[in-house]
């Protein structure tokens, strides 16, 4: 029930940090067009927010608020260190 | 506005060092062991091999009275800790007329689920690191717990003011730049700490309301006549039992834990108190199990030990007790489900990489600013020292007090103690080597050491019982194999570190040779 | 001298610190409006919070004096009510 919730937090976050000029530069060698960019950041913060969201529908509010900290916090996690190897294997 | 060190943000910055860096070994530890105490249970489990079976509280509840009839019918007071969730045994303790509370520590037995005593090597378990966590040890228990309030305090203000420092707190939000030197020690620093931020902020700040009574007990002399008229408003007001003298046999527990499930919606009990046993005044006070709710306090109920009556249920806790006792239920996270105790994992382990990053990044950046790096001033020298002992030094303790379960003799006497002893002696020979070898050696030694004797664990594990990684797979025995995949991974993590190490040529190196070259031309 | 600035900071954040948020949690204690061992409890919890903001204070003020001065703005008069309130409940 919690998988969803941590994918969608892996997305969004994924798509936020596409969405930042320095990443995009890392991983595709340039920056992408604005427009991309604030479409990238959007669709981003709405994902982290759904995954959010999600803890609290498929745990209840005392302990979906707690499990979505954690959610959101894996999410932030493994889009760091993905992009840290990515970066590093060029 | 000019601080401390210049603007705001540097001096913040200057205060965040400060406050971490005063602190910093010992808020390892606390973090170290704080974040091996969510699988306390596991781990438990993992050092008594002996013990096999399932969980059953009611069972184990009823058992536990029998024995506890037999053997200590005159006691003043009989405590049951029941399994919880991921436990199987429950623990006994006993205390007779005219011994004070801490006896009980000393009259305690270990009951399988039938409520029989358990024959298996004499350990705290899980137990002992989760103490650590706030007693720390070798030292009376009050000292420790101020010691350990003064370190969470520190702790409150370096987050607070490294989160005013780091402008940048977006900007490098899942930047990790590898082998740059100071460079990256700072990038992984920021990583851990603003990740798990709110992991962070919260573990601290409830640790502190934990024991808030014995930190700011002002409102309590402000507010109270007396102590006692606080803990009777705030826990309950029933005086003890007085012993009548008649006896009076104990009314079914199976029956009151069924009684008590009704009103807790189905949870479990988790722990069991007596009073005056056997005798008509006899009051009986279940605890409702930790792991089935964030509110550490949620309803005791008590009831007659004669009858079997129920007490009246206590008044519903107002706004203030209800946070704190949720704070405190956030803080320990007994109540959490396996996915959300490996996240509390995570993130706990994720603090405790911060402040060893944390640690190692001033050593990194104050190396650079040294006029002769042969001879560095004593505060770089004390804390590149201190760094090598905890940072490295701390994985050791774990692994020889793991160790120490597994290879001591079963009936050696005191073998609990010794137990804990490993620990503290695997420390401090990773103190020792750090005083007495040059800081890179050290560092190597100190290293390679640790993941030597995490990765020997599954071996002796598989070699002295029969609950080795490999059998355990074969049973589909979570808990062991888990286990020991765990001490495997954190010897790769080590072994990883040292042969980084090992293949960045030491500065030192970098420079003598350069003026060797210098001196030769 | 430095030495002075930051010792005269650092004894404001840490023994003044605890003074004020000392008071705070007693102050809570006696005054808010709710059951007693609620205000009790509302106090210690408020109280840390209040011991980390007089840290930060303390040294991002622009001199120890002026945080001393700060400190005992608040603290000197809550003590002083405070000390009125429970004279006047033993009396």
């Amino acid at each position: 029930m919690i998988a969803l919730p941590l994918v969608a937090s892996v997305l969004g976050f994924a798509l936020l940090c596409l969405g930042m000029s320095r990443h995009q530069r890392d991983l595709f060698g340039r920056s992408l067009p604005a427009g991309r960019t604030r479409a990238a950041k959007a669709a981003g913060w709405l994902l982290v927010t759904v995954a959010y969201a999600g803890s609290l529908l498929a745990e209840g509010a005392a302990l979906g608020a707690v499990y979505g900290v954690g959610v959101l916090t894996f999410g932030a996690a493994v889009v760091a260190l993905t992009v840290t190897g990515l970066s590093r294997s060029r | 506005m000019n601080g401390v060190n210049g603007g705001l943000r540097q001096s913040m910055a200057w205060l965040h060092t400060w406050a971490g860096l005063l602190v910093g070994w010992l808020l390892l530890a606390i973090f170290a062991t704080g974040t091996s105490a969510y699988f306390q249970d596991e781990i438990t489990r993992w050092m008594q091999p002996e013990i096999t079976g399932v969980r059953q509280p009611t069972r184990a509840a009823e058992g536990a009275v029998t024995w506890l009839t037999a053997h200590q019918p005159d006691a003043d007071s009989w405590s049951i800790a029941l399994p919880g969730q991921r436990a199987i045994a429950s623990t006994v303790y006993w205390r007779q007329a005219g011994e004070d509370r801490s006896a009980a520590r000393d009259n305690t037995l270990t009951l399988d689920g039938n409520g029989q005593p358990v024959v298996s090597r004499p350990t705290l378990g899980g137990a002992f690191l989760y103490r650590m966590h706030f007693d720390l040890h070798y030292m009376p228990v009050i000292w420790a717990r101020w010691v350990v309030g003064f370190c969470a305090m520190f702790m409150l203000v370096a987050i607070v003011s490294g989160v005013i420092t780091h402008k940048k707190i977006f900007a490098d939000f899942f930047t990790l730049r590898f082998g740059k030197g100071q460079r990256s020690w700072l990038d992984a620093h920021n990583l851990s700490a603003v990740l798990a931020l709110p992991f962070h902020l919260m573990i601290t700040f409830t640790g502190l309301v934990t024991l808030q009574s014995l930190y700011m007990p002002w409102g309590v002399a402000a507010a109270y006549p007396n102590k006692a008229a606080y803990f009777a408003d705030a826990f309950g007001s029933e005086s003890p039992p007085v012993r009548s003298g008649e006896p009076a046999p104990m009314a079914s527990l199976g029956g009151m834990i069924a009684q008590a499930r009704k009103v807790w919606g189905g949870a479990q009990p988790g722990f069991i108190d007596i009073a005056l046993p056997g005798d008509r005044h006899g009051v009986v006070r279940l605890f409702r199990s930790g792991g089935d709710a964030m509110d550490a306090r949620e309803k005791t109920l008590l009831f007659d030990a004669a009858t079997g009556h129920m007490h009246p249920l206590p008044a519903a806790k107002g706004g203030a007790s209800a946070t704190e006792s949720t704070m405190v239920g956030l803080h320990a996270g007994r109540y959490a489900p396996y996915a959300l105790r490996w996240l509390y994992f995570l993130c706990s382990l994720a603090g405790t990489l911060m402040v060893a990053t944390g640690l190692v990044l001033w050593t990194a950046k104050r190396r650079l600013q040294l006029p002769d790096p042969d001879r560095p001033h004593l505060g770089f020298v004390l804390v590149e020292r201190l760094n090598i002992a905890t940072v490295a030094g701390l994985p050791l303790a774990f692994a020889c007090h793991f160790l120490a379960n597994r290879l001591l003799p079963v009936r050696m006497d005191d073998r609990a103690t010794w137990e804990v002893h490993a620990f503290f002696i695997g420390w401090g020979a990773a103190l020792l080597i750090a005083c007495v070898q040059r800081p890179r050696r050290a560092w190597l030694a100190v290293l390679m050491l640790g993941a030597a004797a995490f990765a020997a664990l599954p071996v002796v594990d598989e070699l002295t019982t029969e609950r080795g990684l490999l059998p355990s797979l074969a049973r589909g025995d979570g808990v062991f194999v888990g286990f020991d995949l765990t001490m495997l991974a954190l010897a790769a993590a080590l072994g990883t570190a040292a042969w980084k190490l090992y293949r960045r040529p030491a500065g030192a190196r970098r420079k003598h040779a350069a003026i060797a070259a210098g001196a030769d031309a | 001298m430095r030495a002075l600035d930051v010792t005269g900071r650092a004894t404001a954040a840490v023994f003044g610190g605890y003074a004020l948020a000392a008071l705070v949690a007693a102050a809570c204690a006696r005054w808010l409006p709710m059951a007693r061992v609620e205000a009790v409890v509302a106090g210690m919890l408020v109280s840390f919070a209040v011991y980390a903001a007089v840290a930060i204070f303390a040294f991002a003020s622009r001199s120890a004096a002026r945080a001393w001065i700060g400190l005992a703005a608040i603290g000197v008069p809550l003590a002083v009510a405070l000390a009125a309130s429970l004279h006047g409940a033993a009396a």
